[in-house]
């Protein structure tokens, strides 16, 4: 039977009717059609459905939709301000640290929760940051370079 | 993959999620971080009718400094990786939080998830797509299916020879931790190690209703210091594939050697504690040649399966003379620095 719950998404509270057995992953995917957020191995091995949970880095694949009720809940459709991106977006973009672009968004968002906290991180950091986020294409170095540059402009 | 339908409960209190857990007994399951509860039952490893969330109890995230150190079984590993507590007074253990999965599992995943971990190995852990080609095996079958490993033996009686591969236990264990276990008939404090009972289908010693409640480490003596090395395939994500923890303690009078743990993990259904090493160097200072004893005594002590993926059971053999011949003078060079500090 469903549940109606409410989730906090990017500021915005929604309401979602869901399955008990409903992960994060599937109900922005699927529910809320916010398709940002990628499903790769659904296991919790390689990153791409990472969200952030009160600004910290998870698997949405591994957290159920109902446990995230309270919670604030940051996707990659939230860093855009209308038609601004995101610095971090940005410089992805400027550097060619994109891809086939599976990995973008989780590897965008565990980079926000990094200099979040860590405004100017060592390359050691961020590359100990990002260690959950794998990118099949190989493009670690680009995607390193883009975020130590946000790293460097904002320092 | 969809996860198979659960009832789901989230009590507040200890009390209640004991008397459920204790109602439903094996048709529930205690999910707290939920990242190795998660992918077993969307790989159909368990189908647990009632799933009963742990997080909702107020209380048991916390890390306390008073008579000795005491980590609530809900503070995930993320925070105990980055507490200024732990870094100062049991790097080791925040070592060892940090070296579990990927800064993701972290952040979800539990201490007392990460103790209480499933074992693993290569016929288990695969998709149910993988699993059906041959036939159910014992762990996740019935007392008379054949474990996996060695579907032919005949004879002998039925063993699970799956490993239990938690990152902190083997650290936990070096530094002398007890646990606190709230069940049906009360709290109870036990032995860490205690926790483990070596069979691989049962493999943790808790009964129906049982709630890891928190970890109680000791304050380590001042002239002591630990190591855990761990390796793996792979630098992130990737459990290990030996882990090996020491930890030494010297004598303030002259230097010389108090005592020695050495704990492996990876290598067995439950953590292993090399015994006799203490006989080895009581009393004497470090050297090469005692190094090198006390990496051969591990050597012996391990008996790795062939139960993971990634390398042959003789390279892990090895790996734990090497890990812990690396161990022992990290630890040592530790032990001088904070001297001379
Ligand atoms: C890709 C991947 C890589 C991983 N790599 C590693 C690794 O390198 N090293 C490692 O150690 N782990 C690893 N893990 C496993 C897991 O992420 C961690 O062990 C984590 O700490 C488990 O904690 P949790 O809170 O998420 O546990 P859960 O998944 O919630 O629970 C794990 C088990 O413990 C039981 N349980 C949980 N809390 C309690 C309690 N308080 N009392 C009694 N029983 C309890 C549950 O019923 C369940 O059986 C990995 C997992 C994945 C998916
Ligand atoms: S080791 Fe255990 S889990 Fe693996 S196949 Fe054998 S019985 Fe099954």
């Amino acid at each position: 039977m469903k549940q109606l719950i409410q989730l906090k998404i990017n500021g915005q509270v929604r309401d979602v009717a869901i399955d008990t057995n409903d992960t994060l992953l599937e109900v922005l995917r699927e529910n809320l059609g916010m398709t940002g957020t990628k499903e790769a191995c659904d296991l919790g091995e390689c990153g791409a459905c990472t969200v952030l949970l009160d600004g910290r880095p998870v698997h949405s694949c591994l957290t159920l939709a109902i446990r995230a009720q309270g919670r604030e809940i940051e996707t990659i459709e939230g860093l855009a301000q209308n038609d601004n991106l995101h610095p971090l977006q940005q410089s992805f973009v400027d550097r060619g640290a994109i891809q086939c672009g599976y990995c973008t968004p989780g590897m965008i968002l565990t980079s926000k929760a990094l200099l979040d906290g860590n405004p100017s991180p060592t390359e050691h950091e961020i590359r100990r940051a990002i260690s959950g986020n794998i990118c099949r294409c190989t493009g670690y170095v680009k995607i390193v370079e883009a975020i130590k540059a946000v790293a460097e402009k904002e320092a | 993959m969809r996860l198979p339908r659960f009832e789901y409960s989230a009590p507040t209190t200890i009390d209640e999620a004991v008397a459920e857990l204790s109602e439903y007994k094996d048709e529930a399951m205690i999910i707290a971080g939920g990242t190795d509860v998660i992918p077993s039952m969307k790989q159909r490893r368990f189908t647990p009718k009632r799933l009963v969330d742990i997080r909702q109890i107020r209380g048991l995230e916390y890390i306390q400094s008073n008579k000795d150190i005491r980590i609530g079984s809900l503070t995930t590993l993320g925070f105990i990786e980055e507490s200024g507590i732990i870094n100062q007074r049991l790097p080791m253990l925040a070592k060892a939080a940090g070296e579990v999965g990927a800064p993701q599992h972290r952040n979800a995943g539990t201490i007392g998830g990460n103790l209480c971990l499933n074992t693993r190995c290569w016929y288990f852990n695969q998709s149910p797509f993988f699993r059906q080609c041959r036939p159910v095996c014992y762990k996740l079958g019935k007392d008379d299916d054949k474990c996996q490993l060695f579907p032919t033996r005949k004879g002998k009686a039925n063993v699970c020879y799956s490993v239990y591969s938690g990152d902190t236990a083997p650290a936990l264990i070096a530094l002398g931790a007890d646990v606190c276990i709230v069940g049906p008939g009360g709290e109870r404090v036990i032995a860490l190690m205690d926790l483990y009972t070596g069979d691989g289908k049962r493999p943790i010693a808790l009964g129906f209703g049982d709630i890891l409640k928190e970890v109680i480490i000791p304050f380590p003596s001042p002239l002591s210091a630990g190591i855990y090395l761990k390796h793996r395939l792979r630098e992130a994500i990737d459990f290990p594939l030996v882990g090996v923890a020491v930890n030494i303690a010297l004598d303030p009078k002259d230097g010389s050697c108090k005592q020695l743990k050495v704990v492996i993990g990876a290598v067995a259904s439950k953590p292993v504690i090399v015994a006799g090493v203490d006989e080895i160097v009581q009393g004497k200072k470090f050297t090469d040649q005692l190094v090198d004893k006390v990496s051969s005594a591990a050597f012996d002590k391990a008996r790795p399966l062939p139960n993971l993926l990634g390398c042959s059971q003789k390279y892990r053999k090895n790996m734990v003379k090497i890990l812990t011949k690396r161990a022992l003078p990290l630890a040592l060079q530790k032990l001088t620095d904070n001297y001379t500090k």
